[in-house]
């Protein structure tokens, strides 16, 4: 593994909002063609670390680094370009029809005066399929069901083709089958090339998906590695306060099962 | 897709044309419309054979800056109103929401107040645009950079309460019946006084802010995924945002300080206008101008023609049209969202 490989690279990260400490020395490498689970309970710092990742947070210490470059020193266009961000519970504000709306993931490489040139629209067209939504594209967003939505609003996303994506929760409100169907869309996404990090409470859909598990603890990285080195026991037991067994099915994937609070 | 790209493309081109079409016949009816009646066509021939007559006098200094003042502020009200919309996310919001309007009627009113305004004609106007600017600083300077937009909104209520107060202050303290009558009125909106040099001041602060207004489709449509997800695309919303209330300040002063306060054209013509474009920010802009621009001429030459012993001033009809019609809008679009 030379740096070279690292296409982002977090150092030291410590963030402080309103003098409290939410994010004390992280670190973290990814490279491409890796999806990484972002673990921790409510309130560790998932949301936070994404956001001073994407550029949207100022951070009081440490650095980011995309491909070698402090993450200040790039432009927000570029920033954009660069980086795919999907908000936790994203927020449609005008009823605009889904074609339209994902046609806003160009809005980074598109100078202000500009309409979509044809390799926009291909771009379009590729993340409406990508995220099976090219049926829905003359629908109106605001009256798309959980699900559509939330595939909707990844389109978006990967119609910008980032190097990198950053997604806060993007199943957290869907039912087993969507579930299924956006994490294939980002291990697809992953599977070509791209770099993803997501943000997730299901620990079976983290260990069944993601390459790299990071788990963050009242701000702290307390584990990363592969799920086989992350989901265990004595993490589960404290970070989340609760006893799980964890098991291998058939498949030789690794389950979590009946979870129950610690007694105290 | 090519096809449903294409379908948009030539409704909003048709959209623009029916509004160009609009605005030109109104236009001239606002150029024939008047106590005095007289053939649009002959008064032009003499014009153009530099004889002048009466005729010729009521058109060029009379009927020709009330009509381009309507044009003017008309499309400055329909654009602001559709930035603002855009910005806040909210088809409530005003043009003069965060105090640009009452600003500029204030300073305007102290002006007339202290009968200033007769020593040059330039005073009024330029002190509706400082006093619009002034509402801006002083909300910027009240909220700080960085502040949320639901502060800021609050600064412009506060702003708009104390500027309301003053004007009513100086109303109430009037020294004479004919002063009283003259700053109640200037408040209520009228395009009857305007003359040419009106125009030609009202135009470089206007001009500049609608440059800046058209600016800024880009970042509106980014907007449309709230300010989390702008910014992660690369746009700088405080940026944004600012430039946006200096730019409304501009416009709206500049407007404000020539024909008063005209209200609901700028909340109802984008409202109206965002179905017909497929509800994007950056189209609603052109379109709420020249939709604007419309509205105004048609309220002007409305005040001309309805029977009226005292002549009605433009912002009440515009009001007395626009409200209900607003809660009509209200209504139907609870209908289409439960």
């Amino acid at each position: 593994m030379t740096s070279s490989e690292i296409l982002f690279e977090v150092t030291d990260l410590s963030v402080s909002i309103a003098e409290t400490t939410i994010i004390k020395n992280v670190e973290l490498r990814l490279k491409a063609g890796e999806l990484h689970g972002l673990l921790g309970p409510n309130g560790a710092g998932k949301s936070t670390l994404l956001k001073a990742m994407t550029g949207l947070q100022e951070f009081q210490a440490g650095s980011i680094l995309l491909r070698n470059e402090s993450i200040n020193t790039y432009g927000s266009d570029q920033r954009g370009k660069a980086i795919g961000y999907l908000e936790q519970n994203g927020y449609i504000h005008w009823p605009l029809k889904v074609q339209r709306l994902v046609e806003l993931g160009r809005v980074p490489h598109l100078p202000t005066w500009t309409g979509l040139s044809d390799k926009d629209s291909a771009s379009v067209e590729k993340a409406l399929k990508q995220t099976d939504t090219w049926h829905l594209r003359d629908r109106i967003s605001t009256t798309l069901s959980g699900g559509e939505k939330c595939r909707v609003l990844l389109a978006r996303v990967f119609a910008g083709e980032p190097d990198i994506l950053f997604a806060d929760e993007p199943i957290a409100a869907l039912d087993p089958a969507h579930q299924l169907m956006v994490m294939n869309c980002f291990r697809q996404f992953v599977d070509a090339g791209g770099t993803a990090i997501i943000a997730i409470h299901d620990l079976n859909m983290a260990a069944r998906y993601c390459d790299k598990l990071l788990l963050l603890d009242k701000g702290e990285m307390v584990a990363r590695g592969k799920p086989d080195d992350v989901l265990n026991e004595e993490n589960l037991k404290s970070v989340y306060g609760i006893l799980a067994k964890i098991r291998r099915d058939e498949c030789n994937r690794l389950t979590i099962h009946s979870y129950s609070l610690i007694k105290n | 897709m090519s096809g449903c790209k294409h379908d948009v493309k030539i409704s909003s081109f048709m959209l623009i044309l029916i509004l160009l079409l609009l605005i030109v016949i109104f236009f001239i009816l606002s150029l024939t419309t008047g106590r005095y009646s007289f053939s649009l066509w002959t008064t032009l021939q003499e014009l153009m054979s530099n004889k002048s007559g009466v005729y010729t006098l009521i058109l060029v200094e009379l009927r020709l800056p009330r009509s381009l003042v309507a044009l003017i502020a008309g499309a400055t009200l329909g654009l602001c109103g559709a930035a603002m919309q855009g910005l806040l996310r909210n088809p409530l919001a005003s043009p003069g929401i965060l105090g640009s309007s009452s600003g500029a009627a204030l300073f305007a009113v102290i002006v007339l107040y202290f009968g200033f305004h007769g020593a040059t004609q330039w005073l009024l106007p330029l002190a509706g645009m400082i006093g619009a600017l002034a509402a801006i600083v002083l909300v910027f300077a009240l909220t700080g950079k960085d502040s949320s937009i639901t502060t800021i909104i609050l600064a412009g209520v506060a702003i708009n309460a104390i500027a309301a107060a003053c004007i009513s202050l100086a109303i109430n303290l009037a020294p004479s019946p004919y002063a009283f009558r003259e700053l109640a009125l200037w408040t209520l909106g009228d395009l009857s006084k305007v003359s040419l040099p009106n125009v030609w001041l009202m135009l470089p602060t206007t001009l500049l802010g609608w440059g800046l207004l058209f600016g800024c489709g880009r970042g509106l449509n980014a907007l449309s995924l709230g300010e989390q997800t702008a910014s992660s695309m690369g746009i700088n919303v405080t940026r944004l945002r600012w430039r946006i209330f200096l730019a409304t300040a501009l416009a709206v002063g500049a407007a404000v300080a020539t024909v008063g306060v005209i209200g609901f054209i700028g909340l109802v013509v984008p409202h109206l206008l965002r179905p017909l474009i497929g509800y994007e920010p950056r189209r609603l802009l052109f379109v709420s101008a020249l939709g604007g621009a419309v509205m105004l001429l048609i309220a002007d030459i409305a005040v001309r023609i309805l029977p009226s012993q005292v002549p009605l001033q433009v912002g009440v009809l515009t009001a007395i049209v626009g409200a209900p019609f607003f809660l009509y809008l209200i209504v139907q679009s609870r209908k289409v969202t439960p």
